[in-house]
């Protein structure tokens, strides 16, 4: 293929809300290209969603990157002729600077997505190659542990990290400091260190995107915690399902101990400590502090009952500390700019900065890292670009399985440990799943149940049996089958659950079940009195149905129906049978007239 | 074994590589290899700049890994960073796209423009998914 120095991206609306747009503007760009002998030296790409739904249709002409706006037919022909063949851009079609600003950015730093960003744990990711040691060093990695081990004693080092206000951010944000306190006041020789990286929420990958992209900071961070503690072994407890995490963290060892900044004496201090990997296999349960340690021990993983606590007794039943990814990636700058600069940024009770994942129905799916404090709002819309197509914002899950979901009218409550909690959900490891209208929450709280259905480790029957009946009455109620009792079964069942289990996953499991009941209780009446899906996802519940004034009976629904249901002569109105339908969907998709209805 | 001095000299041995600005000497090429840059394919670009710059060529070109930004949609992303001018991040890179950056702003010192972001009202241009070719 020659290269094609030109590019065209037509943007008709098709799938958005933009009404009125002509929806043949491809087709004639295509025929106009042809008719000018252009069609092999220009790329005609039709583009989804640009999210500019008031401008469309929209044609974007590369390489100057010119957006002409509202573009009819008519206009098509003036943009071939005088700008692709005579070279010349269409002034009086291109939007008004003060309408639609379109610009280049080289530096891709300088976009709304990193402005509003505060980096401290993925401060070196996309910086520094993280397979080059001597690159970690020329950011002043290993200066904060040159610091730690030549200026301070382990108690200044624990005083240090309490007066950060640094908390766990995998999930119980329980302060650092304070965990590294019971450990080291413990009368033992052997102590443990583990670095949990088994971050098993669906939706999150701050841990996975820290270990691939500045596995040094872990390790530099853990020598500290070790330092702090008196331990002189460490444990990374990484899942095998992120190979290339694996990958560089080993690589990231064996430089560490050619440098001898893992070892027996820490640059020339005398200090010992040395990092190992062990390898999980993808439980959910295994992020549970307990669990973990049975894992490594070679052991089932499942929970222990606490206390006592791992700080007390741990990993071979000694002292131990565990650490989540990000809160260790966020432990150097601590040491390097001092506790007090840490403990400015964030709000009164959450101290410093959150990485999210952002995912779901948004515009800017990707990890972002904001001081604490910054609300749901600036996160979502300002630098998440808010929801895709047009569509309506409806809630945001935090906290992955564990969390609960958050409605519009609190997406000005600034994010911390606490407020999340008051809301009925909670930090949690830093998932954020963001939904729009049509997402049916009833079935968001089956997805999650079914996770931790199959996540329990089964030790204890609150959480074994409880999800399992949770996830049985919620199925019922997606099928249409429900009644109200079930509602109440559904609460209460998740009030016992949460106080009867053993560990944080079965006390935390009903949360996405009781927080969709309470602000979304009228969507579970709708299925249960009407039998009615709102958002129209609950495959039982939805019909299909042919308007009979739009449908031409053109029988290519008939054709496409994987099942026979629908009849009807050719050129007059079709006919689905409800019984025989199984909601496959492909005859509204196939239509060319709209004339399929749901409801 | 290091000592706390070395950590300051290897950090000023390396300061230059890391620069990313104007002022540094040598011309960089930083590809996303994080997961989400390798499934969007950055390891064939690896392959193909491993080929180009194999020692032969005249410029010294350091070519390298780099971790995640955070913005997994527009990968495979590509920093390219020559001394004198401001860090020029390419989104959605491929081999072919690679072949022309080496050749017209590796080599010929010219931007692929096209290849940049592209922002309307805050919205990104690039970013758009393809309903046909």
């Amino acid at each position: 293929m020659a290269t094609q120095q030109r590019q065209i991206v037509v943007s008709d609306g098709i799938d958005c809300h933009a009404k009125h747009a002509d929806k043949n503007i491809v087709k004639m760009m295509r025929r106009a290209l042809t008719k000018n002998n252009l069609a092999d030296q220009i790329e005609l790409v039709r583009a989804g969603c640009l999210s500019l739904c008031e401008f469309e249709p929209v044609v974007i002409v590369y390489p100057e990157g010119i957006v002409y706006s509202h573009v009819t037919a008519s206009d098509v022909e003036a943009i071939v002729k005088e700008h692709l063949v005579a070279g010349t851009p269409v002034e009086r079609l291109i939007a008004p600077e003060n309408e639609l600003r379109s610009e280049r950015i080289p530096a891709i730093d300088n976009i709304p997505f990193f402005k509003d960003q505060v980096r401290i744990a993925l401060r070196n990711c996309g910086m520094i190659d993280p397979e080059n040691i001597d690159e970690y060093i020329a950011v002043q990695g290993y200066k904060a542990l040159a610091k730690v081990l030549t200026t301070m004693t382990p108690d200044q080092v624990i005083d240090e990290m309490k007066k950060s206000g640094l908390r766990g951010r995998g999930g119980g944000g329980f302060p650092t400091g304070n965990k590294w306190e019971f450990a080291a006041k413990q009368d033992n020789t052997v102590k443990y260190m583990i670095c949990n990286g088994d971050e098993g929420d669906p939706g999150a990958f701050m841990d996975r995107s820290v270990l691939e992209s500045d596995p040094h900071s872990v390790l530099e961070a853990m020598t500290i915690g070790g330092y702090a503690i008196g331990s002189h072994q460490g444990f990374i407890y990484v899942r095998a399902e992120y190979p290339v995490a694996v990958e560089r963290l080993q690589l990231a060892i064996e430089q560490a101990r050619t440098y001898g900044l893992l070892g027996d004496n820490i640059l020339g201090t005398g200090f010992a400590f040395d990092i190992d990997i062990r390898l999980g296999a993808g439980a959910f349960v295994c992020g549970e502090e307990t669990a973990l340690i049975n894992s490594i021990e070679g052991k089932r993983g499942m929970p222990n009952p606490k206390p006592p606590f791992p700080a007390v007794s741990g990993l071979w039943g000694k002292p131990t500390v565990i650490n989540n990814v990000e809160t260790l990636a966020s432990i150097p700058p601590i040491f390097l700019r001092g506790a007090d600069w840490f403990s400015s940024i964030g709000t009164e009770r959450s101290k410093g900065t959150k990485v999210f994942a952002l995912g779901g129905n948004i515009n800017h799916t990707g990890l972002v890292e904001v001081p604490m404090g910054t609300t749901l709002r600036q996160v979502i819309f300002d630098i998440g670009g808010g929801i895709p197509k047009g569509k309506k914002f409806k809630a945001v899950q935090t906290g992955g399985p564990s969390g609960g979901c958050i409605t519009e009218e609190f997406l000005d409550t600034p994010i911390e440990y606490d407020t999340l909690i008051k809301l009925g959900s909670m930090m949690g490891s830093g998932g954020m799943i963001i939904m729009d209208e049509d997402t049916c929450m009833v079935d968001v709280a089956r997805f999650y149940l079914d996770f931790t259905k199959d996540e329990s480790c089964g030790k204890c029957s609150p959480c074994r049996i409880g999800t399992v009946r949770l996830l049985e009455i919620l199925e019922k109620i997606t099928m249409g089958k429900g009644t109200m009792d079930d509602l109440d079964a559904l609460r209460n069942l998740g009030e016992q659950i949460k106080v009867a289990s053993l560990c944080g996953l079965g006390q935390t499991a009903p949360n996405p079940v009781l927080s969709t009941l309470n602000y979304f209780y009228d969507e579970y009446v709708a299925h249960v009195v009407e039998k009615r899906c709102p958002a129209g996802v609950c495959k039982s519940l939805v019909h299909y149905e042919i308007d009979a004034q739009a449908c031409k009976g053109c029988g290519v629904c008939a054709k496409n129906c994987p099942v026979e249901a629908i009849t009807g002569e050719i050129k007059s109105a079709h006919l689905i049978d409800d019984d025989l339908c199984i909601r496959c969907g492909t005859c509204a998709d196939v239509c060319n007239f709209d004339a399929v209805a749901t409801h | 074994m290091i000592t706390i001095e070395d950590l300051d000299i290897i950090a000023q041995k390396t300061k230059d590589r890391i620069d990313q600005s104007p002022a540094r000497t040598v011309i960089r090429i930083a590809t996303c290899m994080a997961t989400g840059g390798i499934a969007a394919g950055s390891q064939a670009i690896m392959d193909l700049m491993h080929t180009r710059f194999d020692g032969s060529t005249d410029v010294e070109v350091q070519v390298v890994k780099k971790g995640c930004v955070g913005m997994c949609r527009l990968d495979p992303l590509v920093d390219v960073l020559v001394p004198g001018n401001e860090k020029v991040t390419y989104v959605k890179m491929d081999k072919e796209r690679m072949q022309r950056v080496i050749e017209e702003h590796i080599l010929g010192g010219q931007v692929v423009a096209e290849y940049t972001l592209h922002v309307a009202n805050d919205h990104l241009l690039n970013d758009y998914t393809v309903l046909e070719a």
